[in-house]
């Protein structure tokens, strides 16, 4: 991995010993925290008691200990410094040491991203298993006290919202693939990229520890007043999806600035790949509702930390609701969004047909995007004037016309083609088949008069798992595989693979699918006791849960096997003309030796015009 | 034109065995009903799954009939597909009946339904309701009946209890408190009120007074089903699994008989 | 686009390679991990090794218990029968009112529909023991059951001392305090105590500790 330029002669490199940076890192983010926090808690605001965690000290020593983590694994030598002229050389690590520290190179930062994702993937999913143990009684027996329970619950939502379903597609393949996708060496903003991916362990490591200051009880929503009634455990809350949602915001600004500016010469917007679009899709989303949802945050952190009374029982804690939704929602197609650009991503390549009705794909993706900022409300059926369900009831069951230009497209371009069934295809399509699900109870959902009744059960969590579960997981599943060379340049096993898919759809659909009917025969949320009638259905979900938990173990070394000894394949093995596939497989340091041209569609599988021309290509380019 | 064939043969057979099974089930949708109010939302969501079924069977059939028709006979030779990348007429039928399909589904069952419930709550609807005054304080449900001068409705071991007419409005007037601590406002959350078997829940937000109406249609208790009991639906903290109080859909007569007791309980 | 340009610089001209410990490396994460999963699931079995590791303190005059939400510090304690003791007893949640009732034996529960919540401890600690309100602060209201209270503030309607309320209760506002004077009885045993209020779900929630009594 280490870089060698063409015509180079091989130099001796001196080591240079230094302390790893992610030690380094943690190191001073706990001095940082120590140093900060006793001084506001027995120097500045010393309370009551002289406890040595406070609600401000903790604040304060979390800030402190965040850029602590940030400046010593790197950010002190590359940003920190130069931006006060001070130029110190900082050289890059090389081989895997490269992945634990601070690197300006987008593919190496997109794994970065992966890698934490997955990390919180795990964890939460644990915290899946663990809720699912206790779901097999109907009185407390793992879990020794209810707020534990109820606690995990929103560690898990919390995780899996804010470091994996917004985090994966966007600033884990985004970032890998975009730039290669427009045909660039590199990202608008390599540096902020470099130190952002650093955001997410910290982000999910504070939300995994926020315990130690008490239990929280609200989901991962943080639910107004209930958050200012709880246990400071709920600081951590804020504070860890501050930074994990800043990490989103700045991939976004990042990959935004990239596609705008860094194409290659020839990629218009007519030729930009679906993936793109998607991204710039996601990508606006985040720009415009991110900051809105932070905002909040830090009003809730002030509520508790001044104390300032703005969504307490004597504040307005329906404001609350109102904010946090206006972003929930949108935060939701955050998730699918990328996930549909991925389905019109890899089925044309599979399906060897042109993309069909490529511009519906467009309009659905952009559609959707606007479309998602008219329909937070339908959350709050429960608790809005009556005069205001309509509006919101219209505007979801809307929605689902631009969300289905992504089924139109992709049945569209399957429609009489050579499609060839391989792991990613088959990802795909079950993608398709469990969002559908979610879809089409969404329309019971978006009913207000229904939602009344549905609204909290485990109708509703049934429902959430299947479109994000469904289409984004399955999705993420279905990119690993198909880009799987391209990491590696090594390939899966098919049966394995096969099996890892079908493992997760049997694991997956029989959870969920039952959830629906425990909902509908009124099992609430949040509970880790329940009335004795509801437990036999609870033992045979928890039993497809942990055969769910245990499919996505399974493929999880299957990838992580088949990217160290998988069989090695060539270069372009889809036979893809996206121009990331043009590239040398694993990539080289510069993805590209020379900038390559567009000069047709990518999805042009029906004729043998080249859709790209690469001046003095240095490896081969299999068409 | 064999493929079309194939596929609207087997569309069809799919879509009319789906509706037979909605036939079959469809009313087993909401478990168990007691009110009117919970009826309504069944119709609904029956009509809505007559209207989805064909379109369900629609996607997923595709989803599986095109994959295995256009399987790749050979798997090494690159063999490009024919197929056009435009196709107006799919393209125009498809937006043209999401579009209708949505609009159908806002005007009935959404707007429908949602009209029948703006009018049970109208002021003039309710003018011979039972009115019940629900308090929800963390971790307990309070009711109290001030057209009976029940200041709050206990059973025999002294936890709350709600006791309803069978085929009587009820209005539930919903406020989120403490009657116990009422300088404590910290303690102050929202709740959400919900009688499963009613087929109906609304939030329970301090400092606002929220309403609630259902009229019971069967004579049952939390003892014979356990859908028939208020169940708070808003994690509230960590007593929110233990929130919930029983309930007693009587006669006329017995009601009438309990009120008595309350009041000679002095309750 | 300068730091790239810059990073490809360093790299290039300098031809210095980073080199790090791979061992420090594995060693400094997977403790760090390790840490945090122990504070995170084990961290009241250490906290009662080290209180094990100190002995048996025994306390006596002003004894202080803190109470927050949902839990006392210290949750264990040793008395010892005929000590003069002052128990102050201080709420610090901002939000939540808390008691704390002493007892043993059992518990009353609730015959409720589909869960089992305890109520109040079978035996009361405070049966028959003189004891003396030194000071209170946002007393919300103390239940005297049996005890014999004599109170140095002016009582207000918070004391109650009509039977059938319950157990001997002080039940603090937030920021509320209250001071007890009284002589250790002869009840030697392992005491519990615990918070029962707002529908007993603090005692549920894990709001509860143990005195150890040990005789004369």
């Amino acid at each position: 991995m280490s870089v060698a330029r063409i015509g180079d002669a091989p130099l001796p490199l001196r080591k240079k010993q230094i302390m790893p940076p992610v030690i380094r890192g943690l190191l001073w983010a706990g001095i940082g925290f120590l140093v900060v926090n006793c001084l506001v808690a027995y120097l500045l605001d010393p309370q009551y008691g002289d406890p040595f965690i406070t609600q401000p000290s903790v604040v304060f020593g979390w800030i402190a200990a965040t850029a602590g983590w940030l400046l010593g694994i790197g950010g002190l030598e590359n940003v920190l410094l130069p931006s006060f002229g001070i130029t110190v050389t900082y050289p890059e690590a090389t081989g895997w040491r490269r992945y634990f520290a601070y690197s300006t190179n987008h593919k190496v930062i997109g794994i970065q991203y992966l890698v934490s994702s997955t990390g919180g993937f795990f964890i939460a999913g644990l915290a899946a298993m663990l809720m699912r143990i206790q779901l097999m009684g109907d009185h407390m027996w793992f879990f020794p006290y209810a707020g534990q329970y109820i606690e995990t619950v929103g560690i898990h939502g919390t995780i899996m919202m804010f470091s994996v379903g917004t985090v994966a597609l966007v600033g884990g393949l985004g970032n890998y693939l975009i730039p290669m996708m427009i045909g660039s060496n590199s990202s608008a903003f390599p540096r902020m990229s470099a130190l952002s991916v650093w955001l997410v362990p910290a982000g999910i490591m504070t939300v995994i520890l926020s315990p130690l200051l008490g239990e929280w009880t609200t989901g991962w929503r943080g639910y107004e007043p209930l958050a200012q009634n709880d246990p400071n455990g709920i600081l951590f809350y804020y504070l860890g999806v501050l930074a994990l949602t800043l990490s989103s915001l700045m991939v976004s600004l990042n990959l935004t600035t990239t596609i705008l500016f860094k194409r290659a010469k020839g990629l218009t917007w007519n030729r930009l790949p679906m993936y793109a679009w998607g991204i710039l899709a996601v990508s606006l989303l985040n720009i415009i509702w991110l900051p809105e949802i932070e905002i909040t945050f830090i009003l809730a952190v002030l509520d508790r930390v001044v104390p300032l009374p703005f969504f307490t029982a004597v504040g307005s804690p329906i404001t609350y609701l109102e904010l946090f939704w206006l972003f929930g929602h949108p935060e939701v197609y955050i998730i699918v969004v990328p996930a549909f650009a991925i389905w019109m991503e890899i089925m044309p390549v599979m399906a060897r047909k042109p993309l069909f009705a490529r511009e519906w794909g467009i309009i659905g993706l952009i559609f959707v995007m606007m479309l998602s900022g008219f329909v937070w409300a339908h959350h709050m059926f429960t608790n809005m004037r009556l005069t205001e369900m309509l509006p919101f009831s219209f505007f979801t069951e809307m929605i689902s016309i631009p969300t289905g230009f992504a089924y139109m497209v992709v049945i569209g371009t399957l429609w009489r083609s050579r499609f060839r069934m391989t792991v990613p295809s088959l990802f795909v399509l079950m993608s398709m088949f469990n969002f559908l699900i979610g879809g089409m109870t969404g329309v019971f959902l978006a009913d207000p008069v229904i939602n009344l009744q549905l609204h909290d059960t485990f109708f509703v969590v049934a429902h959430f798992h299947f479109t994000i579960i469904g289409g984004m997981v399955f999705t993420w599943l279905a990119a690993m595989y198909y880009w799987l060379p391209k990491f590696s340049g090594r390939m899966y096993n098919s049966k394995m693979g096969v099996l890892g898919a079908i493992w997760v759809f049997i694991g997956f659909d029989g959870a969920f699918s039952l959830m629906f009917i425990q909902g509908l025969r009124g099992m609430n949320r949040w509970v880790p006791v329940y009335p004795p009638y509801l437990q036999g259905i609870n033992i045979v979900i928890s039993i497809f849960a942990f055969i769910l938990g245990l499919g996505f173990l399974f493929n999880l070394i299957h990838i992580a096997w088949a990217m160290k000894s998988g069989k090695k394949v060539q270069e372009n093995p889809w036979q893809s003309k996206t121009l990331e596939w043009q590239t040398t497989s694993p990539p080289a340091e510069e993805s590209f030796a020379a900038a390559p041209v567009v000069t047709g569609s990518f999805y042009d599988y029906e004729d043998d015009d080249e859709s790209f021309s690469i001046p003095t290509t240095p490896g081969p380019v299999s068409m | 034109m064999a493929d079309l064939l194939i596929f609207g043969v087997l569309w069809v057979v799919f879509s009319v065995l789906g509706e037979l099974g909605v036939s079959a089930w469809g009313h087993n949708f909401y478990y168990y009903t007691a009110s009117t109010q919970a009826l309504d939302g069944l119709s609904a969501s029956v009509f809505l799954f007559r209207f989805l079924t064909p379109i369900f069977v629609f996607v997923v059939l595709m989803l599986i009939f095109i994959p295995l028709r256009a399987r790749r006979r050979s798997r090494d030779s690159v063999v490009r597909g024919k197929g056009a990348r435009f196709n107006a007429t799919y393209v125009t039928i498809w937006v043209t009946l999401s579009l209708a399909v949505n609009l159908l589904f806002f005007v009935h069952p959404t707007t429908s339904a949602a009209e029948q419930m703006f009018k049970e709550m109208s002021p003039q609807a309710e003018q011979h309701d039972l009115v019940v005054d629900v308090v929800a304080r963390q971790w307990q449900w309070f009711f109290s009946y001030p057209q009976y001068g029940i200041q709050n409705a206990l059973n025999a071991n002294g936890n709350n209890v709600l006791y309803l007419p069978v085929n009587r409005p009820v209005e539930f007037v919903l406020r989120s408190y403490d009657p116990n601590h009422p300088y404590a406002v910290g303690l102050d959350v929202i709740h959400s009120f919900w009688i499963p078997a009613f087929g109906e829940k609304m939030d329970v937000i301090p400092g606002e007074t929220r309403y609630m109406v259902a009229t019971p249609t069967k004579i049952a208790s939390t003892e014979t089903n356990p859908e028939v009991r208020v169940q708070c639906a808003e994690v509230c903290g960590p007593g929110h699994p233990y929130m919930y109080a029983t309930v007693h859909i009587v006669s006329d007569a017995a009601f009438k008989q309990w009120v008595k007791q309350q009041l000679k309980a002095g309750n | 686009m300068d730091g790239e340009d810059r990073s490809k610089e360093t790299v290039g001209s300098d031809a210095v390679e980073v080199d790090w410990s791979r061992r420090s490396f594995l060693i400094g994460t997977s403790s760090v991990l390790a840490a945090s999963a122990i504070a995170l699931f084990e961290s009241s079995n250490i906290a009662k090794a080290f209180s094990a590791l100190n002995g048996l303190q025994v306390d006596s005059g002003l004894t202080k218990v803190y109470q927050q939400d949902y839990y006392y510090i210290p949750n264990q304690m040793t008395w010892r029968v005929g000590t003069p003791m002052t128990l102050h007893i201080h709420n610090l949640s901002p939000t939540h009112f808390h008691e704390m009732q002493i007892g043993r034996g059992g518990f009353q529960r609730d015959p409720n529909y589909y869960t089992d919540l305890r109520i109040q401890f079978n035996e009361d600690f405070w049966d028959g023991v003189p004891v003396t309100i030194k000071e209170e602060h946002a007393v919300d209201n103390l239940v005297t059951n049996k005890a014999i209270v004599t109170s140095i503030p002016k009582p207000g309607p918070w004391l109650i001392t009509a039977p059938g309320n319950g157990n001997f209760s002080p039940t603090l506002r937030p920021g509320g305090s209250i001071s007890l004077t009284f002589t250790v009885p002869n009840k030697p045993g392992i005491w519990e105590y615990g918070c029962f209020v707002q529908g007993f779900i603090h005692y549920a929630d894990g709001m509860k500790g143990t005195i150890n009594i040990l005789p004369a």
